[in-house]
């Protein structure tokens, strides 16, 4: 077995481990939620749904994208195939965080704003990174060799990097157009301490998730990539 | 046009109950529930398909 | 940097006179244009919208779509007979490869547009009366920007397997902020409103051109050298 293979496999037993306590903790943070957290005077129960929904946005939109993007940043200078690797793992769940934000977000909006969607500017954003991160995929799903593709996700990456603060500007501008539904802001400006523990929790398991997944997503990669040079060699 | 809830105007009567009685949360268990199942499959589905992919690279 | 330019002018005017030479894929877009203006028109309601509340929407709309057929054009026609080797073999800077194919792609795309707006004035009905500088002004600057990001996608989607359907998923998120501005820019110029009231939008178009050219002129060189 080359040092790679034995690497991949370490990572990927590592990354399940990981994982598995992962998706315990995020069972526990639900639990926690439902029954130990007092429930939202003026949203009822459905405010508990922002303990799943805002770490999932948090990690997604202030973690999880910008690091694809810094690494194919460093990727472009650097050349480093390990940099590549951990773009395409953490675009990838990157994008299931999305998911779970765009999910979420609409049944919670149903109940508190009225309805299922609004453009609404954090909405929309978290909508256009989901939409460049599975062109991100596409791309990459369509091209054979590994330097191109990981030249050209690169690219796409910095490129999308930079798209985030037009797109922020312009859809913020664009909704002035537009009625708005009443917002009741989720965050009042002190948590009680209950929730603010329930959210903390919620943070660090969405953080621990975004780890686990990344860790085995690239352990898949490094394992793909030494079976190939295997062959190829 | 969505209504402006937080503020009457000055013409109306207002509908909320007087502050002696408890301000009752609305029922909106089920999208809670309903949440957390989306948010419990699409986690699961994920680390199912990633721990696949990581046992047929083991093989 | 005058050799930088020549070269530029040099390969653009190759590409421009290689699609004037054949016109199929510069009439192809056209009629694509005149197409989608065709299903506009019959896609709308006629009785219940007002032509003019729709008209930015439709111009916008087709020109989006235009130009993404036209930006197909650009490099999947280099790699048809190993074209583009020849190409990264001559001696000119990445950077004045980049402008030169960048250059033939905005003219390109812009002679798609002057051959829409006729069309959509004359189907439509409109008076455009004053509302033509401005509306030319902003179809300019809308165009500067996502044709140069569309150059780079383009380079990168002829390398792909269905580069037709690539291009458009990358790059329509790209196209919707100057989309964005141009419709806020474009809605006030047909309500007859002075040109001084749309600064704002065509400061953002402007804003918009400067960082996306930059960066493609930047990062053209990781696309081609490997």
């Amino acid at each position: 077995m080359t040092p790679d293979a034995a690497r991949a496999r370490s990572l990927m037993t590592r990354g399940v481990v990981l994982t598995v306590l992962a998706l315990i903790g995020q069972a526990a943070v639900m639990l926690l939620a439902i029954q130990f957290t007092p429930v939202e005077a003026r949203q009822g129960m459905a405010q508990k749904i922002f303990y799943v929904h805002v770490p999932a946005a948090v990690i997604a939109l202030w973690v999880a994208v910008p690091l694809t993007a810094f690494a194919g940043l460093l990727y472009l200078w650097l050349h480093d195939p390990r940099l590549d690797r951990f773009a395409a793992a953490s675009a990838e769940v990157s994008t299931v965080l999305c998911g779970i934000v765009l999910a979420t977000g609409p049944i919670w909006g149903k109940p508190i704003w009225g309805t299922w969607w609004t453009w609404d500017g954090r909405l929309t954003l978290t909508l256009f990174l989901f939409f460049l991160l599975l062109g991100y995929h596409t791309l990459r799903a369509a091209i054979r060799d590994p330097g191109d593709r990981a030249r050209f996700s690169a690219v796409l990456g910095v490129m999308g990097l930079v798209l985030v603060p037009f797109i922020h500007l312009s859809v913020y501008l664009w909704r002035g157009l537009h009625p708005q539904p009443v917002v009741l802001k989720p965050s009042a400006p002190s948590l009680p301490p209950e929730m603010l523990r329930t959210l903390l929790s919620g943070f660090a398991v969405a953080f621990l998730l975004y780890l686990g997944f990344v860790t085995l997503r690239y352990g898949i990669q490094l394992a793909r990539d030494a079976r190939e040079a295997a062959h190829a060699g | 046009m969505q209504a402006d809830t937080t503020r009457a105007p000055a013409d109306t009567v207002a509908l909320t109950a007087p502050a002696e009685v408890p301000f009752m949360p609305p029922h909106n268990g089920g999208y809670m529930v309903a949440a957390y199942v989306v948010a419990a499959a699409v986690y699961l589905v994920y680390a199912a398909s990633l721990i696949l992919r990581a046992r047929a690279e083991r093989r | 940097m005058g050799r930088a330019l020549r070269h530029a002018l040099a390969i653009a005017g190759k590409d421009l006179r290689m699609e004037l030479r054949t016109r199929t894929s510069l009439l192809s877009a056209a009629v694509f244009a005149a197409l989608v203006l065709m299903v506009f028109n019959f896609a709308r309601d006629p009785t219940a919208v007002a032509t003019v509340d729709l008209a930015p929407s439709i111009l916008w709309v087709t020109v989006t779509f235009a130009s993404v057929v036209a930006m197909n054009r650009a490099f999947t026609v280099e790699r048809e007979n190993g074209a583009f080797d020849g190409l990264l073999l001559a001696p000119v800077s990445r950077e004045s490869l980049y402008l030169g194919k960048y250059l033939a792609n905005l003219a390109f795309v812009l002679i798609v547009e002057a051959i829409t707006l006729p069309l959509f004035v004359l189907f439509f009905n409109l008076d455009l009366g004053g509302a033509l500088p401005g509306l030319l002004l902003t179809l300019l600057l809308a165009t500067i920007g996502f044709v140069a990001v569309g150059t780079v996608f383009s380079a990168m989607v002829a390398k792909t397997r269905f580069a037709e359907l690539m291009l458009p998923i990358l790059l329509l998120p790209f196209m919707v902020p100057p989309l964005i501005f141009a419709v806020k820019t474009t809605v006030p110029l047909f309500a007859g409103r002075p040109l001084s009231d749309v600064l704002p939008g065509l400061r953002f178009l402007a804003l918009y051109d400067v960082a996306f050219v930059t960066l493609s002129v930047l990062l053209f060189s990781a696309v081609v050298d490997e």
